[in-house]
């Protein structure tokens, strides 16, 4: 029985050391909207019009095992055009970390 | 068993209603109209004597539509070596009428590195709707004998017409006049 105390003390411990990370996006580039936006295959959100940023889209374990490492994706839509891209360069998120990610005109990015 | 396969066609078309519809590889529009993206002129250059410039090419060939640039253009090189042309002054010129053709066409897509190369290029992207507009060549350059390169301004304007569901339009032959 106190074997099993003890199992459950330490699940207990394991699972509220676990600290989920955030993710915010800020478009910063310039006269284009960036729709549908998702960090690996985790959507993170909708429309963020120029100089817009998300609210903090939280990645618990539920959602993705920590650390992790994805590129950005979205559509890109400036005069009634749009194009999907992906980032170049993938963004790191381990847990009780809260990062920023800002997409601007320099952002290097792939068309897939 | 009919209500699994149901459930499976309802989550097969939720599912393929998400992201993977963005995964294209071209810029797309918005409109499901076809606009016009090409035209397509015949361009001639006469001089006082009524004889026609002979060059290669003719470069940077500005047009505007309605005020608005559409974009700097250059002629399909020809092979002057086969036509009969004198030279007056430092360029050649044929008695015989001698055209130049051009497709000025929407911005090029060059290799794209950057969100801002994409968003300036969806920006600049010109299309014309069905109507009436004014079209208007500012200016063109041409190399003469001596390999100097010179501006001309003959602001000639021409009124057109686009119709509907053409994505490439002949504006008809343009005769500037050379200086």
């Amino acid at each position: 029985m106190r074997n099993y105390i003890i199992i459950g003390i330490l699940l207990l411990t394991l699972v509220s050391c676990y600290k989920p990370g955030e993710i915010s996006i800020e478009n910063n580039v310039s006269n284009a909207t960036l729709n549908d936006i998702y960090w690996g295959d985790i959507y993170l959100t909708s429309d963020l019009l120029p100089g817009e940023s998300s609210n903090p889209k939280v990645i618990n374990k539920t959602t993705e095992k920590l650390p992790a490492s994805y590129r950005v994706s979205f559509v890109l839509e400036a005069n009634n055009k749009k194009v999907y891209l992906e980032t170049d360069e993938e963004f790191l998120l381990d847990e009780d970390d809260q990062i920023l990610i800002v997409i601007d005109d320099e952002t290097l990015v792939v068309n897939k | 068993m009919k209500k699994y396969i149901l459930y499976f066609l309802i989550l097969s078309t939720v599912y393929s209603c998400t992201k993977g519809d963005y995964q294209n590889n071209k810029i797309i529009s918005e409109d499901d109209e076809i606009y016009v993206e090409n035209l397509l002129m015949l361009i001639n250059i006469q001089n006082s004597d009524s004889t026609y410039l002979i060059t290669h090419r003719i470069d940077s060939l500005s047009i505007y539509i309605n005020d608005s640039l559409w974009g700097y253009f250059s002629s399909s090189e020809i092979d002057t070596a086969k036509i009969n042309k004198e030279q007056s002054g430092n360029y050649f010129f044929s008695n015989n009428k001698q055209n130049y053709f051009f497709i000025g066409n929407v911005l090029a897509e060059n290799e794209f590195e950057t969100v801002g190369d994409y968003a300036t290029f969806m920006n600049a992207y010109n299309t014309l709707k069905p109507g009436d507009y004014v079209c208007m060549i500012e200016s063109y350059q041409i190399v003469d004998i001596n390999g100097l390169r010179k501006t001309f301004y003959p602001y000639k304007y021409f009124p057109f017409s686009v119709e509907e569901n053409v994505g490439s339009m002949y504006i008809g032959e343009i005769n500037l006049n050379f200086n």
